[in-house]
């Protein structure tokens, strides 16, 4: 079950949200429940001490300074740290990135916009509801590596090649519609996943995303077009990977 | 023979090494073996019969290699000219040094040992202008300007050199004749080196001056779109007062169907314009670094200009950023160029820039809308890759080529849900 927490301080905005959210509820018979609704964020906390939860936060970042959003939020993360927590604020314009980065907020609800609030509150709903559902069944696998503060992931299945840069000890790591840099050796990226495959002194592919090689020209071309580097002294085996 | 053999070998291996020490990064000692020996084939055949032209047929034979390899005609070009020109300055040093010392008398004798120390000096002279090239900040600003000028320069430099040799091989120098020309050609090469160093200097300092021009008119871009910020401010403090009695008039005799009018005609509006374009370039007082402060504040206002959806967020005060400010300003200006350009072809056009502070790093996330069926992300990484037509695509390329320059820099390039987001970390 999903459990949700409101926390904003206006008396009268809590209860409408509250509202919104436990009708929506009941209307479409979710499987989530309104656990706490408060004006003190230590409710949540002490809450999320005493149970291990997956939440849904719709949290109200004016609770006393915008700071104390981050705060919160991080101190969430804490304890549950697949939970998807929603602002609720003012003045979303000027924080909106900065929020979804230091806490990886899910969603922004603006309260400029006076009337499309309970719109806004039911799309959150949904998409929690859709990613709890999807974590719960979803045996995909992840690449995950951290990048000074900031953890990289990425399905397996995404990830083209990896490329050494000119500078030292960067790796830039080519994946469908992404390309990252990170800090790190090769040599423990191929320790990491039996379908990644040493195929020139600065080059790691992913075999699964072979489309063909090349081998008069050393090239590989992988599912989406990009070309990744073989030399010949890899290339062998690279042979004995695409035929079979 | 085998002494013949061994002085043209030692000679050319100094040729190619002193290149190699110039280009570290770029060449790898396979090529410059190579090198050497295609250099030593043609220098080995060829020199008994046609003597000192020799070394033209392995100029053109180094540079078609280099060209090869670095795809840089200029830079192909200096690279063997220069190291020729020191192999020769070392000679004719050596040479002085047996004029004014005795010690020449037992060089002379022994033509290996002389071939021998006139390579250690060239490659020390190497290994030294190398460093001084290091040192000297801005090269690559110098080279793009000045580059032909500098190729055309030291290539008649090369052939003055070489006439004169030719010249006095067949008249025959004399000791006062080669003292002299020593002389010479060492004031000569050091008046190279001084213009050299001088037009550096200019270049840099020119290019400093623009720099500081165009901060200065970013900055104050950035100083009216405060004062526009001001005006608003005043502007809603006289409504607000306005607004409050005639809401407060309505309130008094309870009429409130006015009152509902009142607020979604009146009062509605207002909140709208508070998120007027001049708001959402507030944050940007936290950034204290001038000249990053200058490009967002330009780029964002130009987006917004074309009516994209421009905001610029730094929720907490940004001191420093462990990052050369030309380089970051070029990677700034590069992403945000490219995100408008991109925004621009979308129905909502919005372009989003955060500084954000983490733990031993800053983040700055650049999102901007595009296309849902864009092209693949590798393909506008492609040198020469742009949507607008051929010869523009130089942005992305150059962007990952400066922050691979960079040893606390990466970058994170993505697309999600119509979103193209570019993080740039900086590691303090």
């Amino acid at each position: 079950m999903l459990e949700i927490f409101i926390c904003e301080d206006d008396v009268e905005q809590r209860k409408r949200l509250t509202k919104y959210i436990e009708d929506y509820i009941m209307i479409e018979n979710l499987d989530m429940k309104v656990v706490v609704s408060t004006a003190n964020s230590n409710d949540v906390i002490d809450y999320l001490k005493n149970n291990q939860v997956t939440g849904l936060y719709f949290l109200d970042v004016d609770l006393q300074e915008e700071q104390s959003g981050i705060a919160l939020g991080a101190e969430i993360r804490q304890y549950d740290n697949r939970g998807a927590i929603v602002f609720v604020t003012t003045h979303s314009e000027l924080t909106y990135l900065t929020f979804t980065y230091k806490v990886e907020a899910m969603d922004y609800i603006t309260k400029d916009k006076f009337t499309d609030i309970q719109k806004r509150v039911i799309d959150c709903i949904d998409t929690a509801n859709m990613r709890y559902l999807q974590s719960k069944h979803n045996n995909k696998k992840i690449f995950q590596t951290k990048s000074g503060d900031k953890i990289i992931s990425i399905d397996y299945s995404d990830i083209l090649f990896f490329e050494t840069s000119p500078q030292l000890h960067k790796i830039i790591l080519h994946a469908k519609n992404r390309q990252v840099e990170f800090y790190g050796k090769l040599k423990d990226i191929i320790e990491m996943d039996s379908r990644f495959y040493r195929c020139h002194n600065s080059y790691v592919v992913n075999k699964d995303n072979i489309a063909d090689v090349d081998m008069k020209d050393r090239e590989i071309r992988m599912n989406n077009g990009q070309i990744c580097y073989a030399s010949s002294r890899f290339l062998k085996g690279l042979k004995d990977i695409v035929q079979h | 023979m085998i002494v013949f053999f061994l002085v043209s070998l030692l000679q050319i291996s100094t040729y190619c090494l002193s290149i190699f020490i110039f280009l570290k990064s770029r060449l790898n000692l396979k090529l410059v073996l190579l090198m050497i020996i295609g250099a030593q084939a043609i220098g080995y055949t060829l020199f008994p019969k046609i003597g000192i032209i020799t070394i033209l047929y392995i100029i053109i034979f180094l540079m078609i290699a280099l060209y090869i390899k670095l795809k840089q005609i200029l830079l192909s070009i200096i690279l063997p000219i220069i190291a020729l020109l020191l192999s020769v300055i070392s000679d004719y040093i050596i040479v002085l040094i047996k004029i004014i010392n005795p010690i020449g008398d037992y060089l002379d004798n022994q033509e290996v040992i002389n071939v021998f120390v006139v390579s250690v000096l060239a490659l020390i002279l190497s290994q030294v202008g190398r460093y001084l090239f290091s040192k000297f900040k801005g090269h690559e600003m110098f080279f793009k300007r000045y580059g032909v000028l500098f190729t055309v320069l030291s290539v008649v430099t090369i052939v003055i050199f070489y006439v004169n040799i030719l010249i006095g091989k067949q008249q025959g120098f004399s000791d006062e004749n080669l003292q002299a020309n020593s002389f010479l050609f060492l004031f000569y090469f050091v008046l190279l080196l001084i213009v050299f160093v001088v037009l550096t200097r200019m270049v840099n300092k020119e290019a400093k001056m623009h720099n500081k021009q165009l901060q200065y008119e970013r900055l104050t871009e950035y100083t009216k779109n405060l004062e526009g910020l001001y005006t608003d401010m005043q502007k809603f403090r006289h409504d607000y007062i306005n607004i409050l009695l005639t809401m407060s008039e309505y309130i008094r005799t309870k009429d409130i169907e006015n009152l509902d009018s009142y607020f979604t005609n009146k009062i509605l509006p207002i909140s709208q314009g508070m998120q007027s374009d001049n708001y959402k370039l507030g944050t940007l007082q936290n950034v204290k670094v001038q000249e990053v402060k200058g490009i967002l504040s330009s780029k964002i206002i130009r987006a917004q200009e074309l009516n994209i959806d421009g905001v610029i967020e730094v929720v907490e005060p940004i001191e420093t950023l462990n990052m050369d400010s030309i380089k970051l300003c070029r990677c700034l200006g590069i992403i945000l160029d490219n995100a408008t350009e991109e925004a621009l072809q979308c129905v909502a056009p919005s372009l989003r820039v955060a500084l954000i502070k983490r733990e031993g790093t800053v983040l700055i996330v650049t999102t901007n809308s595009c296309r849902p069926n864009g092209p693949e992300l590798y393909k506008i990484y492609e040198k020469g890759f742009s949507t607008k037509g051929t010869n523009r695509g130089l942005g992305l390329s150059n962007l990952k080529e400066i922050v691979s320059q960079c040893d606390n820099v990466t970058l994170d390039t993505y697309i999600k849900d119509d979103l193209f987001v570019q993080e740039l970390e900086i590691f303090e």
